[in-house]
């Protein structure tokens, strides 16, 4: 099997040091660069399986650039990761919306890279860096929750029909705690519901599910008319 | 629908004689009935709860009953039943009315099987209240999750949410949140972990911006479980 190729781009010489350093133990081969300029030269040439570049705050618009010409010239499936001091949340949001796929803080921990790196392909050698994935021992402990928004498109008396970003199963249990919810049952603004039917639009770039209420009182349907009264006015 | 929830039934009828006729023609326990004397009456109570049939006399004094009965309709959604009643179907006024957007306009008395079966028909016939949102209503959504495997850079989510790969998530976890030093971005990505993820119930979530001290923390949570 051809070894995998990382190409680069550091313009620390310590840091590009520790980075070779560590990728000669990963049993790939690699370029390294210092500018920009010559990490653009050697793109199309050594055609790298993944590239990392390093990034510092005044960097975030040099490495749109990088990425773009990336995305340009080896398209949109090139496993791109950022290596960076930036620690700062909305500073690494900024930095994922240039396009990297994945992001790395300095100093670089060799296992950690290795597993990054071992998300792209599989290498015996990488691997033998990574722990593996272990399961969580108890149910109570791994109980987590995901927030996620959504658009109301339709309110009838069973329910709302939303769409999303995000596809949900049939029968999934969803809750939504929001003030459209007391603008509804006036009372409080916490409401379940099921998932009774959930498709992708013809164009298939939207994702709308039937969210049916789990339970509502006498009272809460009555509000519930009210309100769909009120709307159908408006 | 369920035995409690009757079907609303708002009669607008101040004669007591012709009350009990209504009261007859609704004396299913499907129906919940209440009278009123007056439009304005009415008007009160739509206020505060939809009926699902309005019954509405225009046999009633006031001179500006075609204008207050259009009021009244204005102010019921499109799939409310709408019945009037009249001694006189030929009268200025019923024909006015008539004209409005009405299911039936019936003739006193209101008695017969006839009857009976149109307030049958139209309690089949009853369509639920619904209503396109125009103006863009985002709402905050949330789904459990539960967390069945960890690595040093991401985990195993099993949810009912289908992600795509490349997907930003917004997760909360006791488990996460406690190994990690603040809280990080969580992205989708493509499955590497083929023995877990076998369905579409589970998702792999990349954990970004790792520091040194996160994965010591997560490889002590490891070892610690193995220890268990």
């Amino acid at each position: 099997m051809a070894r995998k190729k990382i190409l680069f781009v550091d313009d620390n010489m310590m840091d590009r040091l520790i980075l070779s350093k560590i990728l000669d133990e990963l049993d790939v081969d690699y370029v390294d660069t210092k500018t920009p300029e010559e990490f653009l030269n050697k793109l199309k040439e050594f055609e790298p399986d993944i590239c990392l570049i390093d990034l510092n705050i005044k960097q975030v618009n040099d490495g749109q650039i990088l990425v773009q010409a990336i995305r340009n010239k080896l398209g949109a499936q090139m496993p791109v990761i950022i290596i960076s001091a930036i620690e700062k949340s909305d500073m690494i949001k900024r930095i994922l919306e240039i396009g990297a796929n994945d992001y790395v803080c300095k100093p670089i921990d060799k296992s950690l890279l290795s597993s990054k790196i071992s998300n792209y392909f599989k290498s015996r050698k990488i691997n033998s860096f990574v722990l593996p994935l272990f399961e969580v021992p108890g149910k109570e402990d791994g109980r987590s929750k995901i927030k996620f928004e959504c658009q109301v498109e339709m309110v009838n008396e069973n329910g709302i029909q939303f769409n999303s970003t995000h596809k949900l199963k049939e029968k999934a249990k969803i809750k939504i705690a929001d003030p459209f919810m007391y603008e509804i049952f006036v009372e409080h603004g916490e409401v379940d519901f099921i998932v009774e039917r959930s498709w992708i639009s013809e164009t298939g770039d939207t994702k709308h599910f039937f969210g049916k209420f789990s339970r509502l009182s006498v009272v809460q349907k009555q509000k519930l008319r009210k309100f769909i009264t009120t709307q159908q006015k408006n | 629908m369920a035995e409690k929830e009757k079907y609303q039934v708002l009669a607008i009828e101040p004669v007591l004689d012709d009350r009990k006729d209504i009261a007859n023609l609704f004396q299913s326990n499907h129906y919940k009935l209440t009278f009123v004397d007056s439009i304005k009456e009415a008007t009160q109570f739509i206020g505060n709860l939809i009926p699902h049939f309005v019954l509405i006399n225009i046999d009633q004094n006031p001179k500006n009953i075609i204008h207050l009965t259009k009021s009244l309709l204005d102010l019921l959604p499109n799939e409310t039943v709408k019945l009037c009643s009249t001694k006189d179907l030929k009268s200025k006024n019923s024909k006015a009315i008539n004209k409005l957007e009405i299911n039936e306009f019936f003739e006193k008395p209101l008695r017969g099987i006839n009857l009976f079966e149109k307030i049958k028909m139209f309690k089949f016939e009853l369509k639920e209240l619904s209503v396109e949102i125009k103006e863009k209503i985002i709402v905050s959504t949330q789904i459990d999750a539960n967390i069945i495997g960890l690595s040093e850079t991401d985990f195993i989510i099993e949810t009912d949410l289908i992600p795509q790969i490349d997907e930003a998530l917004i997760i909360e976890c006791r488990l996460i949140e406690a190994i990690l030093s603040e809280q990080k971005r969580y992205i989708v990505t493509p499955n590497k972990h083929e023995h877990l993820s076998s369905t579409m119930k589970f998702s792999t979530i990349t954990m970004l911006g790792l520091r040194n001290e996160d994965l010591q923390s997560i490889r002590a949570k490891i070892l610690h479980w193995e220890k268990l």
